[in-house]
């Protein structure tokens, strides 16, 4: 009998949400999965941020799992608790999740898999998105290149690959447009989120002379060793490296994905979702270049304001470099 | 063509040896007792969260060295525990202790990662940027000069006092110790826990002042290092010094071979410490006989009853 009222409500429930036109925010849970901690005052917290914000707007219930580490079993593990509690969207917020979240978007066709800073998709559940990030990086460039006295600029990089390598060189023809005579040297830490390494790399870089650092971590150990040898610092992600280096920060191209999140839940919740790869850029608002410091020039505090609206209306391309580093910029894309 | 900054150089040489020397001179000490204890580099993680721990909330820089040295030697005593009152395998205790003191301090510091610290370890002479090798060795913080202190003493201690003799009689030859009324189980529980509180004071010179910050891993194989530095060493405090600024150098040298703008694959230098402990055991096996120094008793149980 009970059995029978069971089959009952399941056909009636089947038969409501087929009747019911647009589904409801109700029936979604978002679960998202960071590399670094939700607080990282980097990459992974600028997420985090994204995710509070979608909540605010969409009233979507979400949780996350924070310093999963990119190895396909991790994320696994991580993603299939989720699923097991009804979440049916998972974001999957660094590269190293690619192949764990190609595979389950097939075993799971019911879940949507949304992977940040991929480059795989399939027809269904499964895309990606990224942002514009050298766009920001090209007008910080600009700063650095105002802001440095020895005309050396010290860039710790995370891993040579695409994403990193066009990112220098966005930062350095910026650097080169306001001062051809600087250069920007690099040091690869082979980190994500590796304060030691950074630590090491930054005070490399200060040893040489440089007297300004930009970064590609999600960590603000390099802004701490600026900050303690006088040096300035672009910092990456968000502002929030601002309270960590307070000295040293000049400003950082900064993500804000709250936007972003919203728009694509509200797609999925209306069903007009694709599985497009989304790449947004500054006129999205999903990258930005962060508040100058006051000792920025104020000739070069107008240069970026122009340049920023020339890349909003799409007057001004940056160039994309990935094969190989420009000409002023020190160092090799295979170390 | 190649620009290296010297003083830069031996700065960061003299950071990345300290850190190594004390965590191998611990070791030494424990080895030297007959205790194998492969768990170095899960204590140097539990001396190294706990003291950041303490000192982002308490602020009080003493005690915060304290707390990592006395958890760490804490830990330690459970190795002691599995391998001298229970007489069970060093080799396994000692890996299950590597294995545990990285995922506890993990566990433990998870709310730490990222977190700022308000206090520093003070150095004798506050320069930014050393310019001649005094105002480096100036530069260096208390705990370096602990170490220096360290090493002389525990030269002393093992030469020329009761103490070092009774430790190497138990090292040696534990059953002869034992005929002589030596007290073998106390000595060797003594020096396990010796060595594992100067890994907790190498875990806190880590994350208090060499890196003044916390996350997961990190120790990143120093504690795999510092037991290839007590072979190096040949079970002497001063050839065990000379070891870690070798060690010390290549460290320093891994990021900054980049700016200086050879073209050497990092991953190569930083197997290089490995590679030159192999190369020395090689050497003494030919030449020697394979006396290494290592005590003769090293691993081996100690079960009095059984003859």
């Amino acid at each position: 009998m009970r059995r029978r009222w069971a089959v009952g409500l399941i056909l009636i429930s089947i038969l409501t949400m087929a009747c019911g036109g647009a589904a409801s925010v109700d029936e979604y849970k978002a679960a998202f999965v960071y590399v670094g901690p939700a607080d990282d005052g980097g990459w992974s917290q600028a997420h985090d941020v994204g995710r509070q914000y979608l909540v605010e707007q969409t009233g979507i219930q979400t949780e996350y799992t924070a310093l999963v580490p990119e190895d396909a079993t991790e994320f696994r593990t991580v993603a299939e608790a989720y699923i097991e509690q009804g979440y049916n969207i998972i974001f999957g917020t660094t590269f190293g999740y690619i192949d764990a979240m190609a595979e389950m978007a097939e075993e799971y066709p019911d879940v949507i898999f949304l992977h940040c800073s991929g480059y795989l998709n399939n027809d269904t559940n499964f895309a990606n998105y990224f942002g514009k990030m050298y766009q920001p990086r090209y007008l910080s460039g600009l700063a650095a290149g105002a802001m440095t006295d020895s005309n050396k600029i010290g860039y710790v990089a995370a891993f040579p690959i695409p994403e990193v390598i066009r990112g220098i060189n966005a930062f350095a023809a910026g650097v080169n447009e306001v001062n051809p005579d600087a250069t920007v040297e690099v040091v690869w830490t082979f980190t994500w989120f590796g304060p030691e390494a950074e630590t090491q790399a930054a005070n490399a870089l200060l040893e040489t002379g440089a007297d300004v650092l930009a970064q590609h971590q999600d960590s603000a150990a390099t802004g701490l060793a600026a900050e303690a040898a006088g040096a300035k610092w672009i910092s990456y992600n968000t502002a929030y490296g601002q309270d960590s280096a307070p000295e040293a920060f000049v400003t950082a191209p900064v993500w804000d994905w709250g936007p972003y999140y919203v728009d694509i839940v509200e797609s999925i919740i209306d069903g007009t979702f694709t599985t497009e790869s989304y790449w947004g850029g500054m006129e999205t608002g999903l990258v930005s270049l962060y508040d100058l410091s006051s000792d920025v020039p104020s000739e070069t505090a107008t240069l970026i304001a122009e340049k920023t609206e020339a890349i909003i209306n799409g007057t001004l391309e940056v160039a994309i470099v990935e094969e190989e580093f420009i000409s002023n910029v020190i160092g090799t894309v295979n170390p | 063509m190649f620009d290296i900054q010297l003083m830069g150089l031996l700065n960061a040489t003299l950071q990345a040896a300290t850190l190594l020397f004390i965590a191998a001179l611990g070791e030494l000490i424990t080895e030297k007792s007959g205790i194998l204890n492969l768990g170095v580099e899960g204590m140097i993680s539990i001396g190294a969260v706990t003291g950041f721990i303490t000192a982002v909330n308490t602020g009080n820089i003493f005690l915060s060295v304290l707390v990592g040295i006395l958890s760490a030697s804490l830990f330690s005593s459970l190795h002691a525990f599995v391998t001298i009152i229970l007489k069970q395998d060093q080799t396994v205790s000692g890996l299950i202790l590597t294995i545990l003191g990285l995922s506890l301090s993990a566990l433990m510091g998870k709310q730490y990662v990222g977190k700022k610290l308000p206090v520093k370890i003070e150095s004798l002479g506050n320069i930014d940027e050393p310019t001649n090798i005094i105002e480096v060795f100036i530069s260096q913080n208390y705990i370096f000069y602990l170490s220096i202190f360290l090493m002389i003493s525990t030269a002393y201690l093992l030469k020329k006092t009761m103490f070092g003799r009774r430790l190497e009689a138990v090292g040696e030859d534990s059953r002869a110790a034992d005929s002589m009324g030596l007290n073998v189980n106390k000595t060797q529980f003594i020096a396990t826990c010796v060595g594992g509180g100067l890994s907790g004071l190498a875990g806190v010179y880590l994350t208090l002042s060499y890196v003044p910050y916390w996350t997961d891993n990190m120790t990143s194989g120093r504690g795999w290092i510092a037991l290839a530095l007590v072979i190096f060493g040949g079970w002497k405090p001063y050839r065990t010094a000379i070891g870690a600024l070798l060690f010390g150098f290549l460290e320093a040298l891994v990021p900054r071979l980049q700016t200086y703008g050879f073209e050497l694959s990092p991953y190569l230098v930083k197997i290089t410490p490995y590679a030159i402990t192999i190369i020395i055991l090689v050497v003494l096996t030919i030449y020697k006989g394979g006396r290494t120094g290592a005590p003769s008793n090293i691993g081996i149980p100690f079960f009095r009853e059984s003859r």
